[in-house]
């Protein structure tokens, strides 16, 4: 069987190679990621142009593979059956299946080979912007900022409970704030958002702290040159705009306290070194900031989801990319067996029709999915009743695409963040595996059904 | 449609594309009469740009608005890396809207800048901003006046106000630049229209016409070219330049504020190494102020230039007065009691200056307050070089004085965003202006009274 789908592939790969489809795809995408690196503009940071690179390249390197995989395969079984050129498989001694799996795995491999020439261009580009005379100490923040990828360890969950929520609730109703008659559950999401406004403020001479745990074996990447990071995105409660207190971390399986002045940091998010030798290799770290007095600095408002994380280097920027083209390949898979399904349904143009419309609604139905506002009650039942079916159907699409874009890493690997082996894993699993099985056993289905002696049926 | 007619299509394509045709022109003109700026031909833009606006046509807008969409959950997140190039596809989709500009160039300057902690971070945004305007919104539209605005706006407020809190930064850096073809105060304009190099290289990287400025400098100034005002001036002007006959108020009001900001402060002692940065008023531009606020009424016939004018011809009495100029003191009021008769309700100069000084000098902002202690102080070396030992001594302790309670007014951070230059600077530059002023034998008494550098 092996062998049979090998060489089925090895047509496919020959078939696709000639056509006009793949041949323009391959000359966008060698112009796109040329053109956008020469030409596109980031920050005037050389840290801020490899992230630019970095986002831009892979993700129109995305589009560019994405729309050419569709279209691509889209014509790959349509068009053989349209030609008649199908009935030349048909009459061997091939399973439906095989016939769609080799297909599939041919167009994948010239995804790989679109990808793998985004990756070299892009590491030849970072490779020189590395090297460039960029000001001051451009190239070194770029090695330390973003080729560093970073592990992001948040505090433990600061949720509120049950209790706190009732005794707010009890306080305000004490006070007045709230009437008589009012139940909790009718007030429960601004007095949540109430209580939690409250906890990420730390007024003028407060402290605030948080505990981050840190799993055994995290720190195997860190060092005196590979350092790690607290990253906190504040916010001042006055126009002025000044927040200025210290930073103390400690742990208590590691030796020492650390403490840093936090000068007049500006709204917006901010890192702050941490020598290598201070964080435990396990353990919980405790971070405490501690804001200036009133004469010298207004409340901070560690306005960030999560307010402080730490950031410990984590592999290397390799084998990041290669988990980020591991994730684009997964969606690129998917995109082919979508593609290659509505062939074997429809022609050509309707194949392609139907397939880019798919892509569509479930790049919608992330944000459709994502929003729960609620309609105000007075609307009627007719907008009501629609209202709820399309949420539904909403959420639907939500729920079987979303994983499907949720695999895409592209803005984590610019940011400097480390992309998880588990992640990497589990798009490849899931959707190189899941999804293109049950599309395939779809499409293998109609196709041993589908009477393919007969041109143009 | 039968076979037989088919060949009547593409006549009547070629006949609709030469009807589109013939209309166009009488298009672009219509366009051109209702919306200025927008009917002209796309010109000067680079290939990219000429493309994007004509192969999207009418979706262009569309694009920008969902690439304006993610600029703006970007900057909400905190993400500003992106922002500089979905700024500038944004404003190439849209190049002629002067408004799209505007809000980009200022977003970058204002909203992006206050982010950062760092002030060379903070002005690499403000920079940001002035090179969309001036480096690529100006090639679009050289004939929009808005754009001019904006651009003289960034200028004059970001850069040249204290608002920021790196607004010295901003200064310091922008002097250095220009120190490069204005060492001093003065510009030497054939040795920079001489000079190939100085010259090509403020048109290709400041877009500004040396021919201009000196122009500009024999009608306005003469200017301190290393002062951000001079250029808000500069580009004010070249705004009102390009409206043309029609004029742009905004841009000779920008244009008149400047000025009077320029003789507030128009000239600069600029000792980086010393990190003295010092303003001082700019008199001399007294007259060519007047005279730019008698052009700009004549030709809007605008009810609140008038005030503005009236409000500066008095403060520029009693400052011009402060710095011993009795004369043009006299001259400016003469011209507010013939333009507001009965407005002085005194009967001489002496008395005005009298009876307003107080009020003037407790309400001084920051660049008064260092005009007016200057005043003082340079009164009191006139006084000593006078030989009139009290009256100098006088001058010297109202210069304090008014010094002391400005400052003390101040809470310690505005006092840290206002970056005062120190008082000693100050004093110093006083002295070194009274012995410019003074006759060689005054002068002479004057070194031999004060010591050098004023330090009695």
């Amino acid at each position: 069987m092996l062998s049979r789908i090998t060489a089925l592939a090895v047509l496919a790969m020959r078939a696709a190679v000639r056509s006009r489809v793949f041949v323009s795809t391959m000359v966008a995408l060698c112009v796109m990621i040329v053109w956008v690196p020469l030409n596109v503009r980031g920050d005037g940071t050389a840290a801020g142009q490899a992230r630019i690179l970095i986002h831009y390249t892979l993700a129109l390197a995305l589009v560019v593979a994405g729309t050419g995989a569709v279209w691509t395969s889209c014509s790959a079984v349509s068009q053989e059956i349209e030609s008649g050129e199908i009935r030349l498989v048909a009459v061997k001694p091939v399973r439906a299946f095989e016939v769609w799996a080799g297909k599939w795995l041919g167009l994948m491999a010239l995804n790989s080979l679109l990808l793998l020439l985004t990756a070299a261009v892009l590491c030849v580009f970072l490779f020189f912007l590395t090297r460039s005379s960029w000001g001051g100490d451009g190239p070194s923040t770029v090695r330390e900022r973003v080729l560093t990828p970073r592990r992001m360890y948040e505090p433990v969950s600061d949720a509120v409970t049950e209790e706190a929520f009732l005794d707010e609730f009890t306080r305000l109703r004490e006070e007045g704030e709230i009437q008589p008659g009012v139940t909790p559950e009718s007030v429960r999401e601004p007095i949540m958002q109430r209580i939690m406004a409250r906890r990420a403020a730390v007024g003028p001479g407060e402290s605030k702290h948080w505990t981050i745990n840190v799993p055994a074996g995290a720190m195997a990447w860190a060092g005196e040159r590979r350092k790690s990071f607290i990253g906190f995105r504040v916010a001042s409660a006055s126009w002025a705009g000044r927040v200025h207190g210290e930073w103390k971390v400690s742990s208590p399986a590691a030796d020492g306290e650390w403490t840093v002045p936090a000068t007049d940091y500006a709204d917006g998010y901010h890192m702050i070194d941490l020598p290598g030798s201070l964080l435990p290799d396990g353990g919980a770290v405790v971070v405490t900031y501690l804001n200036g007095s009133r004469d010298e600095s207004d409340a901070a408002v560690f306005s960030g989801k999560p307010p402080v994380a730490l950031l410990v280097p984590s592999g290397a920027f390799a084998a990041s990319l290669a988990r980020t083209l591991a994730g684009m390949l997964s969606l690129l898979a998917v995109l082919t067996a979508l593609g290659l399904c509505a062939g074997t349904i429809f022609s050509f143009p309707v194949a392609a029709f139907a397939s880019f419309s798919m892509v569509l609604i479930f790049l919608l139905g992330r944000y459709q999915g994502a929003s729960s506002e609620p309609l105000p009650p007075d609307v009627g039942f007719m907008m009501a009743f629609a209202e709820g079916v399309g949420l539904r159907m909403a959420r639907v699409v939500n729920m079987v695409g979303g994983p499907v874009f949720r695999a895409v890493t592209i803005a984590q690997l610019a940011d400097g963040l480390a992309v998880p082996v588990s992640r990497a894993v589990l798009s490849v699993l899931f959707l190189a595996g899941l999804y293109p099985t049950a599309l395939g056993a779809a499409a293998s289905l109609i196709l041993s059904r589908r009477e393919l002696g007969e041109r143009g049926k | 449609m039968t076979r037989r007619w088919t060949w009547l299509l593409p006549l009547v394509a070629v006949l609709l594309f030469a009807a589109a045709a013939e209309r166009n022109e009488a298009l672009v003109a219509m366009r051109g009469r209702m919306g200025p700026g927008s009917g002209d031909v796309l010109r000067n833009a680079p290939p990219l740009v000429a493309l994007t606006t004509v192969a999207f046509g009418g979706l262009r807008g569309l694009v920008a608005d969902i690439l304006w969409l993610r600029a703006s959950r970007l900057q909400e997140e905190g993400e500003y890396f992106e922002l500089v190039q979905l700024a500038d596809w944004i404003t190439a989709l849209e190049p002629r809207c002067s408004e799209i500009w505007g809000f980009h160039a200022w977003n970058m300057a204002y909203n992006v800048s206050a982010m950062m902690s760092d002030s060379e971070d903070r002005w690499r945004w403000v920079r940001s901003g002035v090179e969309l305007l001036r480096d690529r919104g100006l090639t679009y539209s050289p004939s929009d006046p808005k754009m001019y605005f904006e651009l003289s706006w960034l200028f004059r407020n970001k850069i040249g106000h204290p608002l920021d809190r790196s607004h010295m930064f901003y200064k310091h850096r922008w002097a250095e630049e220009m120190s490069v073809f204005f060492p001093g105060q003065r510009a030497d304009w054939p040795a920079i229209l001489a000079s190939e190099s100085l010259s090509g290289r403020l048109r290709r990287e400041y877009r500004m016409d040396p021919e201009f400025m000196r122009q500009m400098d024999s009608d306005y100034g003469p200017f301190d070219w290393r002062l951000p005002d001079s250029h808000a001036a500069y580009w004010a002007l070249r705004g009102r330049e390009a409206a043309g006959r029609r004029g742009s108020l905004a841009c000779d009001r920008l244009l008149l504020q400047a000025l009077v900001s320029s003789f507030l402060q128009g000239q600069l002692v600029f000792r980086p190494e010393e990190g003295v940065f010092l303003t001082t008023p700019n008199m001399d531009i007294f007259p060519k102020v007047v005279n730019a606020f008698e052009e700009a009424a004549a030709m809007h016939g605008e009810t609140t230039l008038p005030v503005a004018f009236a409000g500066f011809v008095r403060e520029a009495t009693l400052i011009l007065y402060t710095f011993g100029r009795r004369e043009q003191a006299q001259a400016a009021f003469n011209i507010m009691r013939a333009r507001t008769p009965g407005a002085t309700g005194v009967s001489g100069l002496e008395e005005f200056v009298s009876v307003n000084i107080d009020r003037a000098l407790k309400n001084a902002n920051r660049e008064r307050v260092v005009v007016y202690t200057e005043g003082f102080f340079y009164q009191g070396f006139l006084w000593l070089a006078a030989g009139d030992v009290d009256k100098a001594a006088a001058s010297d302790e109202m210069a304090r004085r008014h010094w002391d309670s400005y400052v003390s007014a101040k809470p310690p951070e505005s006092l840290r965003q206002l970056a005062l230059p120190a008082l000693d600077d100050v004093r110093r530059h006083a002295y070194g202006r009274a012995l410019i002023d003074l006759p060689p034998a005054l002068a002479q008494k004057l070194r031999d009274a004060a010591g050098e550098g004023g330090q009695e």
